[in-house]
């Protein structure tokens, strides 16, 4: 276009050249003699020429300094001399621009009303890399080429034209919509006339380019998140990953670890995907989860993790949901690993939980088995102590992250989503929410310390369950023994013989004592071991929760120490506590 | 559908607030009297098989099983429009009728007798659940049915069910006013032993604390049953939510109350509800917060056990084991921490010394279903050492009759007590220890506790 603007100032010249040459022979022909007054003397040469040689030499100029560059750029080289002060050369300037910037213009219309890119020689500020394929045509496909982009053209609304183009792009080919969008009374490329390239550099003074561009911006953008929310129906996709993979449908969870914890408990290797599944389609069916959208539930699925020696099947299972088209473009491979990260920390917290539900489950049962056993008294009310403070911790994290994990960051991003103008938005929008979760989930690489020593308390939970099954299984063998020997003492009774033989009631004593010496004693002393290393696991995890500077960290201290029991043990955490405690005052109501 | 519950009513109190119950959860899962889900309610994403099981495919039937040994109460509930609501065949009423007197033992010699039709019923009711996370039983501990039969229930549904958890709804009598049956005390405590061996979980309703809320609260003159009974089902039906209405967290029974109950005998709840039926100005002047409500679950005047003689209290330094506030409506997340904070610097409610403790707090939904003109309500479930003066006067009015050898003969003539008392002796001694027991958790060294005399 700059070529043809020059051709056409060139030919003028010519043209002007034309006439002079055809005055001078004229005169010639005429001689010397005839009309003085029209002869061409040198000093109206000078004036004829005077205009075209600044045109020529401006043009000259330009052409210099115009080498080599195409397109965008070549439009930001002429734009920078249209703040010439000589009228004269800014007119001419201004033309120059207006039929370049025609073209670029043109490629605009035909980008942002059809998502055409008519860019054979890669002149435009929009790139397209042919190469990528749908599933990442939003995140890699388009991208601005900045040395192309006019100067006259705010980088905001070049990322706004590029978005544009992308959406239509999108809806089409990833979204298969063919529907017209929008009003298209601009649509027509062909109106398009040069006078109206001006609006692009003129935008001081003519706002209509940036009313084109909002006006696009807001009908591609509404138009592909409508097609998004009904017809690839991303909210509830949204939510499903909410329910399924962060666990919000707890009746669901709770059944799945039900039926699958005789098979979790087996090595990782024994552990079969086609069994699993089997077991997941039966979790749906016993559920409120089956109610749910057939096209969510088929995209839920198993998934083992990687397997390292040691693995049991909880440490490798993890439920996946599959997402594929659009929905992809913000459900990213890395979006979902993310998930799939969160999943295996709720998981492992949940565990926790349903351990300790049987725990204590076990525990009201055999209080009332074990009581007529009175020298166990003492041992079981560790028991119950232990398990109770264990208890507490699990439920006050798991309270931390159903508010400070889950519920806060999913209301921000509900919020956001709502609101949400286009694409990029949501996409923003979720990856901050998977930050969020992640890190206050102690994931992030900054939490390792913080995460070991939570994982070291989970063992320790464990530990405790093999270590108390152990004690009742030892427990009720006893009460059967002594059951027995009552039994045989009434038997004899019965049979008019004395009740008690003396050798039965000394092998009875010794058995008696024997087991308060071993069982006793021993489980005594190792729940005494056992609750001693807690409380330090505890009170180490709550020093480093103290001196964290995340406050959702500190919060979960709070919660963990509500009472401030730990705090009168541990003299670090007292000295920490109190710091942060002044740091931030709260507000006064 | 997994982790049912099954809900026992006995006696005429059990089966007055079951049949309240049974109305609540109906208009909360949008369920007619008929038991038809209306066409409202049907794609719901509420969680109605915990209490129902579905007879086909619009017809639920509560999981309820309906026992008496006299007929005024079933009766009124076969005439009423919720009369085809319930399964027949699980609605039982003593042949002979004529009830067991108020008189614990009585009760307790029916139950024996009727021990086959009773489980009868409920082997079968348990047989069609997939896996069964418990019983749930309403009933009184002061007449005859519902503490005599209750008893005798509880004894045997431990021996049958050892894995299965037993809630119990338990209303106390009231102690303000002078009771026609003069045997309560004795009825009282022998059911109390059995709470305190075989339940795992009592919900104390206390009719004395009931009563004041409704007169001074509810501006009430004379407040009768209904309106009672109204608070009681509010209790229920909210204390269950989170199992109806399935979130991240307490979506069985097992977590909601494992929280509560750190040492087996020590599982006798107290409940408070906020706001009560004439609150409504307060919630009209300004926007009900969460701290607001959780502030308002910590008042004595809002908790629906008569314990709190504060003056007494405090010296006996009594204390919260454990809290569990369940919070429904407009609830923004994100202010729970800072109330909780709140309440925390400002020392509102005092806990154990012997154990980490602190209130933990659930959201849960609400039907859509059931319009009610609070924004925001609240339900406290708490653990509270205070719960033993409960038990204290009941041993105390006990102990007076006791020592007159008074109204015994109705006892008398029954099995259990032909050769002696030593069962109200042994109760006795059960109730004591278990008082003793809270009081003991209101020192640091409960740790030890239980400790052999050497």
């Amino acid at each position: 276009s700059f070529c043809s603007a020059l051709q056409q100032e060139l030919t003028e010249y010519y043209k002007l050249i034309a006439v002079l040459e055809s005055q001078l022979q004229q005169e010639q022909d005429l001689g010397v003699s005839l009309s003085t007054g029209n002869n061409l003397t040198l000093r109206k040469l000078v004036v004829w020429t005077y205009d075209p040689l600044l045109r020529m030499k401006a043009l000259a100029a330009l052409v210099d300094f115009s080498k080599g560059k195409k397109g965008g750029a070549l439009a930001t080289t002429i734009h920078s001399y249209t703040l010439n002060g000589d009228p004269f050369i800014k007119t001419l300037i201004r033309y120059i621009l207006k039929v370049v910037s025609y073209p670029i213009c043109s490629i605009i219309y035909r980008w942002i009303y059809e998502g055409e890119l008519e860019d054979m020689y890669h002149e435009f500020f929009v790139a397209a890399d042919p190469q990528v394929k749908k599933d990442r045509l939003w995140h890699d496909k388009y991208s601005l080429r900045k040395s192309m982009l006019p100067t006259f053209i705010t980088l905001e609304q070049a990322r706004k034209i590029l978005l544009i183009g992308k959406s239509i792009n999108f809806t089409r080919q990833v979204c298969q919509d063919r529907t017209p969008i929008g009003d298209l009374s601009f649509t027509k490329t062909g109106d398009l006339t040069p006078e109206q390239a001006e609006m692009l550099f003129n935008q001081d003074m003519d706002s209509r380019f940036q009313s084109i561009i909002t006006t696009a911006y807001k009908d591609t953008s509404k138009h592909l998140l409508d097609i998004l929310f009904t017809k690839y129906k991303f909210l509830e996709h949204l939510k499903a990953m909410r329910r399924y993979l962060l666990l919000g449908q707890g009746d669901f969870i709770r059944h799945l670890m039900d039926l699958l914890e005789d098979d979790l408990c087996k090595s990782a290797g024994l552990l079969y995907l086609h069994n699993l599944n089997g077991v997941l389609e039966t979790a749906i069916r016993g559920t409120n989860a089956q109610f749910d959208d057939p096209e969510i539930l088929k995209r839920l699925d198993v998934r083992l993790l990687e397997v390292s020696p040691g693995d049991c099947g909880w440490d490798v299972f993890s439920l996946d949901y599959h997402v594929d088209g659009p929905i992809g473009t913000v459900f990213t491979h890395e979006c979902l690993l993310m998930y799939l990260r969160e999943f295996n920390f709720l998981w492992r917290a949940k565990r926790m939980e349903y351990i300790l539900a049987n725990i204590w489950r076990a525990q009201m049962d055999y209080s009332r088995k074990l009581a007529p056993i009175k020298e166990l008294r003492l041992v079981l009310h560790k028991c119950h102590i232990v398990a109770a403070e264990m208890v507490h911790f699990i439920h006050q994290m798991q309270y931390y992250i159903t508010f400070e994990v889950l519920e806060c960051a999913w209301d921000e991003l509900w919020k956001k989503v709502s609101k949400a103008d286009d694409l990029d938005h949501i996409i923003a929008a979720h990856q901050v929410f998977l930050d969020t979760i992640i890190s206050r989930s102690l994931l992030g690489d900054e939490f390792k310390s913080l995460l070991t020593q939570l994982r070291t308390i989970f063992d320790c939970i464990i530990k405790f369950q093999h270590t108390q099954e152990n004690l009742y299984q030892l427990s009720m063998d006893e009460l059967d023994n002594r059951l027995l020997a009552e039994k045989q003492i009434s038997l004899r009774t019965e049979q008019g013989e004395w009740g008690d033989s003396e050798i039965d009631e000394r092998a009875e004593k010794k058995r008696r004592q024997q087991f308060v010496e071993n069982v006793v004693k021993s489980k005594s002393a190792q729940m005494k071991v056992l609750h001693k290393t807690y409380q330090d696991m505890v009170q180490q995890f709550l020093v480093l929760l103290a001196d964290h500077p995340d406050e959702s960290l500190q919060l979960l201290g709070v919660r963990l120490d509500f009472n401030e029991h730990y705090n009168a043990q541990e003299p670090r955490l007292r000295s920490s506590m109190t710091y942060s405690h002044s740091a931030r005052k709260p507000p006064r109501d | 559908m997994p982790r049912e519950i099954i809900t026992l009513q006995l006696g005429q109190c059990g089966n007055q607030i079951g049949m309240e119950f049974w109305k609540q959860l109906c208009a909360e899962h949008g369920i007619s009297p008929e038991g038809i889900l209306e066409d409202f309610a049907t794609d719901g994403t509420d969680r109605k098989d915990v209490f129902f099981y579905q007879a086909d495919d619009e017809h639920y039937i509560p999981r309820a099983v309906l026992l008496d040994l006299e007929p005024r109460v079933i009766h009124g509930i076969l005439n009423s429009p919720y009369a085809n609501l319930y399964n027949p065949e699980n609605i039982y009423l003593s042949k002979n009728g004529g009830g067991a007197g108020n008189n614990w033992a009585t009760g307790y010699s029916q139950g024996e007798t009727l021990y086959e039709e009773m489980f009868d019923i409920i082997d079968r009711e348990a047989d069609g659940s997939d896996s069964l996370e418990g019983f749930v039983l309403c009933h009184s501990i002061a007449g005859g049915t519902g503490s005599g039969m209750g008893s005798y229930l509880l004894e045997r549904l431990n021996d049958r069910f050892p894995k299965k958890l037993i809630q119990t709804y338990s209303v106390f009598p009231n102690q303000d006013e002078i009771s026609d049956v003069v045997v309560q005390p004795y009825n009282s405590l022998l059911t109390l032993k059995r709470l305190t061996q075989n339940a795992d979980c009592v919900v104390v309703l206390d009719n004395t604390a009931l009563n004041r809320i409704a007169t001074e609260r509810m501006h009430a003159q004379n407040p009768d049953f209904s309106q009672i009974n109204q608070m009681v089902s509010t209790i229920m039906s909210v204390s269950t939510a989170t199992l109806r209405y399935p979130g991240y967290m307490n979506n069985d029974l097992i977590g909601l109350i494992a929280s509560l109950i750190p040492t087996p005998r020590l599982h006798f709840l107290m409940t408070g509800y906020t706001p009560l039926v004439t609150d409504q100005k307060v919630t009209t002047i300004r926007k009900t917060t969460v701290l607001d409500v959780m502030r308002r679950l910590l008042q004595p005047k809002n908790t629906m056990v008569s314990t709190r003689d504060r003056q007494r209290s405090l010296q006996a330094n009594h204390c919260y084991i454990s809290i569990l506030n369940i919070i429904q409506g407009e609830v923004d997340p994100t202010q729970v921490h800072k109330s909780l904070q709140r309440i925390r610097e400002r020392k509102l409610a005092n806990f154990i010394p012997w154990g980490p403790a602190s209130i933990q707090v659930a959201l849960s939904r609400k039907s859509p279903y059931v319009q009610t003109s609070h924004r925001v309500s609240g339900l406290m479930l708490a653990n509270h050492t205070s719960i033993s003066s409960l038990f204290d006067r009941t041993c105390k009015q006990y102990d007076k009759l006791r020592k007159r050898e008074a109204f015994l003969d109705g006892f008398r003539k029954e099995a259990i007590f032909k050769d002696n008392l030593d069962e109200l002796d042994d109760s006795r001694e059960v109730v004591q220890q278990l008082i003793d027991e809270y009081v003991a958790a209101t020192k640091p060294d409960y740790i030890s506790w239980g400790q052999p005399p050497e």
